[in-house]
């Protein structure tokens, strides 16, 4: 898997620790409702990058799991 | 180890440092669907599971083993593909108190290691597989008390190794007519059939002689292989044979009765629902199509079945109708 932008991966790193704040990024499963939630709690956190950031890293997960057996 | 309270390995893939494990964050989902990837599918629907995933090395999984003993397996379930093992499975899952694993494509990977990377040793493979069933044995759910693992097709290949890996865990093959199988094929072909998909060396061919095959034949004697494998490892009393014909009353309460459940004599009303709906697509009625595919069969597919299956599915037979004279001599 082909690491996000940095930031994004950073705050990718704060949510695997913290099940909490992993609960509440769960809560939300329409995409662009999760894609909003996910930017601005990275600001938060000091972690910048955009919505189209995790689009990217988001359809990269995607293909990552599609393409298991290639 | 709490960590991974709720995380299952979804996928393994090779990095330079060798097998890594893909965890996903799978909570309050059962494995209900048909099969392993489908369930994976629908917890990777929330966009939360599909960006937050961990990537460990194996160890991780050997970790969790020493930490975290999950339910150890109470079943194993073999097939020659197309053979009712799905219907089996499905109807196990509908029990809240079981897990079934579904041909999660972690163990295939397992499995075949050797073959991606030959310094992989028969014990590290056993070592995984054992970390593995361990990591999708967790209990997650109040209640959970047995675990089942149905493979792919293709496993029973590596039956002797996955034996050594857990000797004591009952299994069963599960097999069905040679022609309605290839049928059942030629509608839908399951990639195993289809040259290159798996190492030919796992049949024991060379490339060029899997290349020189025609279609049908290739599947035809991928099938015979399996079903040789189901016999040979069936010899001694070992394991049990299942007939597609004998589903799905055999399951409850004999097949239950043998991976050691303690069960009532009436099959549970949700497992029994299970039995109505088809397998694979549990949204559509299970409609029986013997009669249907019997009239409809091509001269060459006869002519693969006798050539590759149909001396071993009589020796199966066989074998299959002497253990059951034998319990009930006993």
């Amino acid at each position: 898997m082909k690491l996000a932008p940095e930031n994004l991966e950073r705050f990718r790193r704060l949510v695997l620790a913290d099940p909490q704040l992993l609960e509440k990024l769960r809560k939300n499963s329409d995409l662009n409702t999760f894609i909003t939630l996910t930017v601005r709690l990275g600001a938060e956190r000091g972690c910048i990058f955009t919505a189209d950031q995790v689009r990217a890293a988001l359809q990269e997960s995607r293909r990552a799991w599609l393409e298991r057996w290639i | 180890m709490n960590d991974f309270a709720g995380w299952m390995p979804i996928r393994l893939h090779w990095a330079q440092s060798g097998l890594m494990v893909d965890w996903a964050f799978m909570g309050d989902l059962r494995f209900t669907e048909p099969f392993f990837a489908q369930t994976v599918g629908e917890s990777l629907r929330n966009p939360a599971n599909l960006l937050f995933r961990r990537d460990t090395p194996m160890d991780m999984l050997g970790e969790l083993n020493t930490q975290s003993p999950g339910i150890p397996p109470a079943g194993f379930i073999f097939h020659g593909s197309r053979c009712g093992s799905t219907l089996i499975a499905q109807m196990l899952s509908a029990l809240p108190e079981n897990i079934v694993i579904s041909e999660a494509g972690p163990i295939d990977i397992v499995l075949r290691s050797h073959l991606r990377d030959p310094a992989i040793s028969e014990e590290q493979r056993i070592l995984w597989l054992r970390w593995l069933l361990n990591a999708f044995g967790q209990r997650r759910f109040a209640g959970e008390k047995s675990f089942f693992v149905k493979f792919d097709s293709w496993h029973a290949l590596f039956l002797p190794l996955i034996q050594r890996a857990f000797p004591s865990v009952p299994w069963i093959f599960v097999y069905r007519e040679p022609v309605a199988l290839l049928l059942s094929h030629s509608r839908r072909v399951g990639g195993h059939m289809i040259p290159g998909v798996l190492e030919p060396t796992l049949f024991g061919w060379d490339a060029q002689t899997a290349t020189g095959m025609r279609l049908g034949e290739y599947g035809g004697r991928v099938l015979g292989r399996i079903y040789e494998a189901g016999l040979d490892q069936t010899a001694g009393g070992k394991g049990k044979l299942v007939n597609y014909e004998e589903l799905p009353q055999i399951v409850w309460p004999d097949l239950m009765r043998y991976w050691d459940f303690d069960c009532a004599p009436q099959m549970p009303e949700a497992m029994s629902r299970v039995r109505r709906f088809h397998a694979k697509n549990p949204s559509q009625p299970f409609v029986a199509d013997a009669d249907a595919k019997s009239r409809a069969v091509p001269d060459g597919m006869r002519q693969f079945a006798g050539q590759w299956l149909d001396g071993i599915y009589r020796q199966l037979e066989a074998r299959r109708v002497e253990s059951r004279n034998t319990v009930k001599d006993g």
